[in-house]
């Protein structure tokens, strides 16, 4: 990670720039900052959930992409727009992104406040988010175990369908996956769109198009963090490698890195950690 | 006159031997003696091998099968050990100390399974002294010997982010000229518990229900390797480091190191040792005090045949499956007092069905584990044994599959071990850093990094699963729980969970019936 030092007139620049964003983060609500992330347990039946305080103000972290939750031990760099009168973990809701400053260990991010009883724990019961069909035989075989415990070891998790076959007319698709700072872990819904695009190759063939971006992100105080040198060439990488295992030859696909970081605005800048995906059907 | 005596002779002579054959097939089918490779003995469709909790059963699904020329039986190497010297079916096929121990008694010392290569300390090392065999006589070790530089893994060569030295070398093996990291086969040598090769078939197979990591690994999100045989995705659920990604590789490798082999199996032995895993099942299949565990009247979960049936790699973690099924039949709610023995039984039951419960549902902050926390669930996730690192179903692995290390491989460890070997790992500068110990981390065994090369692996071994714990102790890669108790007390203090000495034996209880 590389914070830029800030010169005198660009000090001046970032705190006029910073005012302008500033009635703009008020007018459009986005925001970012990296801060510490602080666990809070909310009940002796549910995971902590997690919060950050910045500028007095605290933000519920909420990462809708998959699995990238805050790590105590580890800052949090968070970008989105705030989202009011929604509350996460007793906060006000950020619907953006969240990264973890992996690379650094910060000690002193060590904070978990004891249930309160203020946050509403959200039902558990994994049968609750699984689709009708599944969730009502699982029911079915809940009710059955009085009666005949081996029902309890019987399958209540099911794999999904698979993807139904593609028809024609075959269109161009295209996807981003997009990244935490400084990461090349994909998350699990992306993963999922990618697999469909795959099994649509094999019906359309066509040529895949990837390119692969590295960010930077400006956050509210006016610093500037770029991800490290190469790593859209790593994405690339990992991607290529990705796009072989799953049955993609090397002429079936073309990279394309851009190695600078694309420039931040402090607005969505996370968009710009992606990995794009175009696949043009053969003609 | 016609004399009946001979007669009579030979028929009481015939039925002696007779009823004879019976009791050695008995004593063999009730397994209560150690397996030498050539024992030539039938391997039977049910077996059951007494241990000091109970009986531990197996489950043979082909059927009775001879063992004389069977490979996994069968003494292949210069070292007179088979694969079931250290997978013994009286230990779940694993290894326990008591069994280690009583061997070395019964042999002074003579076994194969003491073979200097790596049932001693160093290969270096006077052999046939106690002193030299320490860790397998007082922790159940084996000695492993990881090629250092990593070997290509899964066809792809390995570059190590980072550099080992070792800082302490009780055995003497790491820094010894001819075994050491220094000699010219250039090893790190590190000590494992023997994994029990039983139900395999449960083991082997990709993640059901968890999309789409059925077919990646979590931690990185690329797709899970492919079986170097079979070129077909495999989990990685086998060995404490991945590196084995089928029972066919497993044994291969086993072959060549353990059995001191100079040629490799023929694909028709791997094939038979193969199958022969895939379709063994075992459980505790009796307790001492809850009596028969296979019974109708018993959870469902418990016993070898809740392995036959149960759906394979399934998560457990959920109102119906409770990991290991349901124990409501053993609840109770009755004072427990203890006077007869019927009392007794009873107050037990209800220990295990408490276990049971607290194993699934008792959460506590998981925290700081490497290669866990920071695969994306958080620092801390706060879930229980069952609904955190044990949750597959009537197995209790974590489905993932998971490597991380809960602090017995790396400094700071919850269990001081003054008789492994420490080494000191130092990452690049470029590399993503262990996310709780950074670059510089000391440690027991790099675990995972030793076939990844990657720093974030250092110190990380697969979870076990949770099948034949009493038949098999000590506990950890490492052995570091002599005990079920033990192993308890360990997470108590790893993770400040504060159970109460009623929540520890009832796990402790619940567990042993496992």
């Amino acid at each position: 990670m590389r914070v830029y030092p800030t010169s005198t007139t660009l000090r001046v620049a970032i705190v006029i720039w910073s005012c302008l964003m500033s009635q703009k983060v008020l007018a459009n609500e986005h925001i970012a900052f990296v801060a510490c992330p602080i666990a809070r347990d909310i009940g002796p039946q549910s995971d902590v959930c997690f919060i950050a305080e910045y500028n007095g103000k605290t933000y519920g972290l909420f990462d809708p992409n998959g699995y990238n939750r805050p790590m105590l031990k580890h800052k949090v760099m968070v970008e989105g727009e705030v989202i009011d009168g929604e509350m996460v973990c007793g906060a006000t809701r950020i619907k953006g992104v969240l990264s973890v400053m992996r690379e650094e260990i910060s000690p002193e991010c060590n904070q978990i406040l004891p249930d309160d009883g203020s946050v509403q724990t959200k039902n558990n019961n994994l049968f609750l988010r699984m689709p009708e069909e599944h969730r009502q035989r699982a029911f079915k075989l809940m009710a059955e175990v009085a009666d005949n415990p081996e029902a309890s070891l019987q399958e209540a998790i099911y794999d999904p369908a698979p993807f139904p076959p593609v028809k024609p007319p075959y269109v161009r698709q295209t996807l981003n996956l997009h990244y935490p700072f400084n990461s090349k872990r994909s998350s699990g819904p992306e993963l999922r769109k990618l697999l469909y695009l795959i099994h649509y190759s094999k019906f359309s063939g066509g040529h895949f198009l990837v390119r692969s971006y590295q960010g930077a992100s400006r956050l509210d105080n006016g610093d500037v963090m770029e991800e490290k040198s190469g790593m859209a060439q790593e994405r690339a990488d990992m991607f290529a490698e990705l796009l072989t295992e799953l049955g993609i030859n090397k002429k079936g696909f073309t990279i394309e890195v851009q190695p600078e970081s694309v420039m931040a605005t402090g607005v969505e800048d996370w968009k710009n950690r992606r990995i794009s995906v175009e696949l043009n059907p053969a003609e | 006159m016609y004399n009946k005596y001979p007669e009579r002779l030979t028929k009481t002579c015939t039925a002696i031997l007779v009823c004879f054959s019976v009791f050695l097939a008995n004593a063999a089918e009730q397994g209560s003696s150690w397996w030498s490779p050539g024992d030539d003995r039938m391997f039977p469709k049910f077996s059951e091998y007494q241990n000091a909790s109970g009986k531990f059963g197996i489950i043979n699904t082909a059927g009775p099968i001879d063992t004389s020329k069977h490979p996994f039986f069968s003494a292949k190497g210069p070292n007179g050990r088979a694969c079931v010297t250290c997978h013994q079916p009286s230990d779940a096929m694993s290894l326990s100390v008591p069994t280690i121990q009583k061997r070395w008694q019964d042999t002074n010392g003579k076994d194969p399974l003491f073979a200097a290569i790596d049932g001693s300390n160093c290969p270096s090392l006077p052999q046939g002294k106690p002193e030299s065999h320490s860790l397998l006589l007082e922790k159940g070790l084996i000695r492993i010997a990881m090629p250092w530089p990593p070997r290509p893994f899964n066809g792809k060569p390995v570059e190590p982010e980072f550099s080992i030295e070792v800082v302490r070398d009780p055995t003497g093996c790491n820094l010894d000229p001819e075994w050491g990291i220094d000699s010219p086969s250039s090893a790190v040598s590190v000590f494992r518990r023997p994994r029990p090769v039983i139900n395999i078939a449960h083991l082997m197979e990709l993640p059901h229900g968890v999309p789409p990591f059925n077919n990646f690994f979590f931690n990185d999100a690329m797709p899970l390797p492919k079986g170097p045989d079979t070129g077909l995705t495999v989990p990685q659920q086998l060995m404490a480091d991945g590196r084995g990604l089928t029972p066919k590789y497993q044994a291969t490798d086993a072959a060549l190191t353990h059995l001191e082999l100079f040629d490799a199996l023929s694909n028709d032995e791997l094939e038979e040792i193969e199958a022969f895993e895939r379709q063994i099942y075992g459980a505790q299949s009796f307790d001492n005090l809850a009596g028969d565990l296979t019974s109708k009247e018993s959870p469902p979960g418990l016993g070898p045949q809740a392995l036959v049936i149960s759906p394979k790699a399934r998560l457990g973690n959920n109102p119906l499956n409770k990991i290991f099924g349901e124990f409501s039949m053993w609840e109770s709610t009755d004072d427990e007092s203890q006077e007869t023995q019927q009392d007794k039984v009873k107050a037990f039951k209800a220990s295990v069905a408490r276990g049971s419960e607290i194993f699934r549902e008792v959460r506590f902050y998981i925290s700081d584990v490497g290669m866990y926390n920071d695969k994306g669930l958080g620092n801390p996730f706060k879930r229980s044994c069952g609904s955190g690192c044990h949750n597959t179903l009537s197995m209790g692995m974590d489905l993932s599959p998971g490597f991380m290390d809960l602090g017995l491989n790396n400094f700071p460890w919850q269990n001081r071990r003054n008789d492994l070997p420490l080494f000191k790992i130092t990452c690049r500068d470029d590399v993503q850093p262990q996310s709780f110990l950074g670059r510089e981390i000391y440690t027991h065994d790099p675990g995972r990094a030793l076939i990844t090369g990657k720093c974030t692996d250092v110190g990380a071994t697969m979870t076990q699963q949770l099948r034949g714990l009493a038949a098999r102790a000590p506990y950890f890669a490492g052995g570091a729980a002599a005990n079920l108790r033990e192993l308890v007390d360990f997470y108590d203090r790893r993770f400040n969970i504060g159970y109460t000495e009623q929540e520890k034996a009832d796990l402790v209880n619940f567990m042993r019936t496992l």
